[in-house]
């Protein structure tokens, strides 16, 4: 790690993390706030009451947590989170090399590897900022708004962790295409490319039966906080999973910025 | 830590894909020496510059920079200044805030940075500047700082003299020799040839990815043929000078070219009945061309 350079990262960061983190904890207070006071969803959840009686909460059907769990899944957290991550990982290398700024950094006495350790750590700590802020908007909302249902702190905030580890996925892609590029625009598309088809593929391949399985490719297959917010449960393996999507990729990422030539710029 | 020569690159090739960009390189440069690297566009010189502060890796050969390898070892480059031929200055930073930067990245105070901006005309109100706010002129001026400031073993500066006026480039020029003067070494390439014979202790030429010449630019210029116009008093006298080579004769008006020695030719024409002589210098300009125009030249 190097000092002066998170500083820098840091100090890069100072409006648009802020921003993109306030956007996201608007989204999960919105989120809360709009099933609070709907009408239709109250009326829903009075009926099912109804119907089942006790039956929701024992068998972790709660739908405020459901809804705070599509909320997590939805485009708008993975666009502000994937903004900060992809876009943090594009210019750790492709972005500064084609800029020219990467090749004063490094023909300093700074090793690759504290390089990308250092923008690591950033994008590391800043995933799971944002992912929090998701989730402190939406307990902050049932403060203020007291909707039916109930959100566990600790349940929120660990799947606040889970979805800074899939935001981290992402960035890892941008990381790695960012490592073999040396253009800013090319591994933008490209990343941007793989992530679009990836969410694709997670809802389009389940829908026919021999593509079911292979849905699995892609990270969001395994983020699915529904389960930890309604009852407690913690799926080790999709955690597994997802750590193995940004591990992986990183790694490679490290890998190659270590060997390959700095060219461009 | 004392070293011989602070540049060491022997036998070094460097292709990317098909295209060879370096082929066999030597270049030695030496603590105390200023060394212009010249050569057009295209012919290898930042690629060389690039493999010298450790973002290329050689592909073969060995490359050794204040008693190390860049590539491999990092903390070779602690001794380094580097301006690349179009630095990239991050644009939201303000000057001094850049230079602080890459002062801290060094590890190395910036004991240079006052006396620099003396030379290069950049007060503190420029310096409390924004960088994106600068002109090419101001941002070249930046970049030859941070590359300057910590005072380095070695400077390695692509084109340092692009974009500034005049009077910077005086402060350019003695800020280099004030370098040289101190015991360090400066490698940097130009296409600005006044300023590299204004500058430069010795010029290493470099023409697709080879090096074609090197040494003080009285011997490059010795290696050229220079023009030398006669006016012989008789026109029909004959006419055999050493080192000439006959290219044209109107009568007593008789153009020949020359290469080597001067003074045996000098010799040979005392003893000559001549209405008038013009032996044509060999410029920088005339230098370079000539080991550019085509191989037969080099």
């Amino acid at each position: 790690m190097n000092g002066p350079l998170i500083l820098r990262l840091v100090r890069e960061q100072r409006v648009r993390l802020p921003l993109e983190v306030l956007l996201i904890a608007i989204w999960g207070f919105l989120l809360v706030a709009v099933f609070a006071t709907s009408e239709v969803f109250t009326k829903q959840l009075e009926a099912q009451a109804e119907q089942f009686g006790g039956l929701l909460d024992l068998v972790g059907l709660d739908p405020l947590a459901q809804w705070a769990s599509i909320g997590f899944q939805h485009p708008i957290f993975l666009l502000g989170g994937g903004l900060f991550s992809v876009g943090l990982g594009i210019r750790a290398i492709a972005g500064e090399l084609e800029a020219g700024s990467l090749a004063l950094a490094l023909s300093r006495a700074l090793p690759r590897r504290t390089w990308f350790a250092s923008h690591l750590l950033v994008l590391v700590v800043g995933c799971l900022v944002i992912a929090e802020s998701y989730a402190l908007g939406c307990l902050l909302a049932t403060v203020f708004t007291s909707p039916m249902g109930n959100l566990e702190i600790g349940s929120m905030l660990l799947a606040g962790v889970q979805g800074g580890l899939l935001l981290l996925a992402l960035g890892a892609i941008g990381f790695v295409i960012s490592a073999f590029s040396s253009e800013r625009g090319r591994a933008l598309s490209w990343s941007v490319g793989v992530i679009v088809v990836l969410y694709a593929a997670n809802f389009l391949l389940p829908l026919w039966s021999p593509t079911e399985q292979v849905a699995k490719i892609s990270p969001f297959a395994w983020f699915n906080p529904a389960p930890l917010l309604q009852n407690g449960t913690v799926a080790w393996g999709d955690w597994l999973v997802l750590a193995l999507y940004a591990a992986v990729p990183l790694s490679v990422a490290a890998w190659q910025f270590a060997r390959r030539d700095l060219a461009g710029g | 830590m004392h070293v011989e020569t602070t540049i060491d690159l022997r036998g070094v090739t460097k292709r990317f894909g098909d295209h060879v960009a370096l082929e066999h390189i030597d270049l030695a440069v030496h603590p105390g020496e200023i060394r212009g690297f010249l050569g057009p566009n295209g012919a290898g010189k930042t690629t060389a510059m690039r493999i010298l502060v450790g973002l290329l890796q050689a592909d073969s050969g060995s490359v050794e920079v204040l008693g190390g390898d860049p590539w491999r070892d990092h903390r070779v480059r602690a001794g380094l200044g580097f301006l690349p031929s179009d630095p990239g200055l991050y644009g939201r930073m303000r000057g001094a805030e850049l230079l602080d930067h890459f002062a801290a990245l060094s590890k190395r105070e910036p004991v240079l940075r006052e006396r620099a901006c003396t030379l290069l005309r950049m007060d503190a109100a420029d310096l409390a500047r924004p960088v994106r706010t600068y002109s090419k002129g101001m941002r070249q001026k930046l970049g030859v700082l941070q590359a300057v400031q910590h005072d380095p073993a070695l400077l390695i500066l692509d084109e340092p003299g692009e974009g500034l006026d005049p009077l910077v480039l005086a402060g350019l020029v003695e800020l280099l020799r004030d370098r040289r003067d101190a015991g360090r070494s400066i490698l940097f390439s130009s296409h600005v040839l006044a300023e590299v014979a204004a500058l430069c202790d010795r010029v290493t030429m470099i023409r697709d990815g080879r090096i074609v010449g090197e040494g003080t630019i009285a011997e490059l210029s010795d290696q050229q043929a220079r023009t030398v116009i006669l006016e012989l008093a008789d026109a029909e006298a004959p006419l055999e000078l050493p080192g000439c080579t006959l290219v044209d004769r109107n009568g007593g008006r008789v153009t020949l070219t020359h290469h080597g020695e001067v003074r045996p030719l000098l010799t040979a024409l005392a003893a000559l009945e001549l209405r008038d002589v013009r032996i044509m210098e060999v410029s920088l300009d005339e230098v370079f061309m000539d080991f550019y125009r085509d191989e037969t030249a080099s």
